[in-house]
């Protein structure tokens, strides 16, 4: 090949193939360097950046910092909220289901309700951790990656709505979810107060205008 | 004297009661349907209210007129209360606001229920009947704040945090139980089962009382009218028509085997809820 050829390829290469667009190359760069956790997170652009602190109007019960909690007590376990894949390492999790390890969880509105499957918000393997940086479920992008899909319009302040919500009437619950627990148990005991008053009040009247009744009628008989 | 009839609610006050009850009722049947959507009986409630998307769609409607009724009686109350003898107009026996008498009342009834004491003298409005008015604010707030929290989850979530919405749920449902446990237990055997008032007491739906009874039951009202001399010219007043008689005893028994039915299946199924 001619330089001139060369020229004139290289020319006519400038003038007929498209213009180069910034954001191809990102989709692309993004797409090949995610692609190990891309069925499990979804696509994420290349300029995320870091998850900021929580809100200081705006927080998710039990959660401080950036989420990360360690307790004395299993600072030597594998915190399985920060990894890529869940469940890394469990021995026969391919002969697993979801219910079998989770049965409380599976016990929600959103599931037993509303039909919808764990894999519809937690994604299909490897499944990553809610907490993990890159993960559909990490609070800073739950909002849009898994509410939006039925909640049009949703907020980072929606997603903050515990799906898995704690029985309130567990003792535990105070400890994972006070305003709940709280809350409702000092609801449940203006009901209780409200019963145990009403109730035998109702049946001692009941009782009372029976027995008065009686007696009048047998009053008006001897007469 | 004997066939006269004792005015003690006005047209107003008992479309007021009326409206609410018929309200109460369709939010306790579309609320139970929602439940209990997992057993036959849920499915079979919600299934009249058009499937368990249907019967939200039902108790947000009625939830919302429940809302504005109760807007409706706070101007009334407005219209009503006697500004030019406020405060000590809305403290006296005619009102709703509870006094120490009540207090008294409460104690020296349970005292004549146990054979301690006499029965009370009533005034025109008992200890009892101020609760049950007085529960009406609470409920109607309670509900109206966590429902309409509920109502549009994403538009709440802008205002407050969406963890507040698992509060607004259980509180919902907890007032449920403590509105439905009071008003179909207590409310409706004082109201209607009690030897006094039974088969059906009927002064909430033609609005009168019967002189003898009411002479037995709230002898200080009685006593303070005939002193004041307005029993004879503005109180006393014909008895009801038999049909009128007939359909407030028909739509009576309706709502309250209606209620017991709703409280019966609901505690047949408590077991089922899932959340």
């Amino acid at each position: 090949m001619t330089p001139r050829t060369l020229a004139v390829l290289l020319v006519g290469l400038v003038i007929l193939a498209p213009e180069s667009v910034a954001a191809q190359e990102e989709v692309a760069s993004g797409y090949y360097k995610y692609r190990d956790r891309e069925a499990s997170t979804g696509y994420f652009e290349e300029y995320e950046v870091k998850p900021r602190g929580p809100s200081p109007f705006i927080q998710a019960p039990g959660v401080t910092g950036r989420g990360m909690r360690y307790r004395s007590d299993d600072k030597n376990v594998w915190n399985r909220k920060f990894l890529a894949d869940s469940h890394r390492g469990i021995p026969f999790y391919q002969n697993r289901t979801c219910e079998s390890c989770h049965a409380g969880e599976v016990r929600n509105m959103h599931g037993t309700r509303v039909g919808i499957t764990c894999r519809q918000c937690h994604s299909s393997e490897p499944i990553a951790s809610i907490n993990h940086y890159y993960s559909r479920m990490n609070p800073i992008r739950r909002h849009a990656y898994v509410c939006a899909k039925c909640h049009e319009g949703a907020s980072g302040s929606l997603a903050t709505y515990v799906v898995h919500s704690p029985n309130p009437e567990d003792s535990g619950t105070a400890e994972v979810f006070p305003q709940l627990y709280y809350a409702y148990m000092a609801l449940r005991l203006l009901t209780l107060v409200t019963l145990a008053v009403f109730i035998p009040h109702t049946l001692l009247w009941g009782l009372r205008e029976l027995i008065a009744k009686r007696r009048r009628r047998r009053e008006d008989h001897d007469e | 004297m004997s066939n006269k009839k004792i005015l003690r609610f006005t047209v107003t006050q008992r479309l007021f009661h009326i409206l609410l009850v018929a309200s109460f009722m369709i939010q306790t049947a579309t609320g139970c349907a929602r439940l209990f959507i997992e057993t036959a009986w849920g499915r079979g409630l919600a299934f009249v209210f058009g499937g368990y998307d249907g019967a939200l769609i039902v108790h947000k409607v009625s939830g919302t007129f429940m809302v504005l009724l109760f807007l409706c009686h706070l101007v009334y109350l407005a219209v009503v209360i006697d500004w030019k003898r406020f405060p000590k107009g809305v403290l006296g026996p005619d009102s709703l606001v509870p006094n120490l008498s009540d207090i008294r009342d409460f104690f020296q009834h349970i005292g004549w229920f146990l054979g301690l004491a006499e029965e009370p003298k009533f005034e025109r409005w008992a200890y009892y009947e101020k609760f049950g008015y007085w529960a009406v604010f609470w409920g109607v707030v309670m509900f109206g704040v966590t429902g309409y929290m509920l109502f549009n989850p994403v538009a709440t979530a802008r205002y407050v945090p969406g963890w507040t919405m698992n509060l607004a749920l259980y509180l919902h449902r907890e007032e449920m139980e403590l509105a439905v446990g009071y008003l179909f237990i207590a409310h409706f055997f004082v109201s209607h089962f009690r030897p006094r008032r039974f088969p059906m007491d009927r002064v909430i739906f033609d609005g009168t009382l019967d002189y003898r009874e009411t002479l037995d039951e709230r002898p200080a009202w009685v006593g303070r009218m005939e002193k004041e001399g307005v029993l004879a010219q503005e109180i006393l007043v014909s008895e009801p028509s038999r049909a009128y008689k007939i359909v407030s005893f028909v739509l009576g028994y309706f709502l309250v085997c209606f209620g017991i039915f709703l409280l019966l299946f609901g505690l047949l199924n408590i077991g089922a809820i899932t959340w």
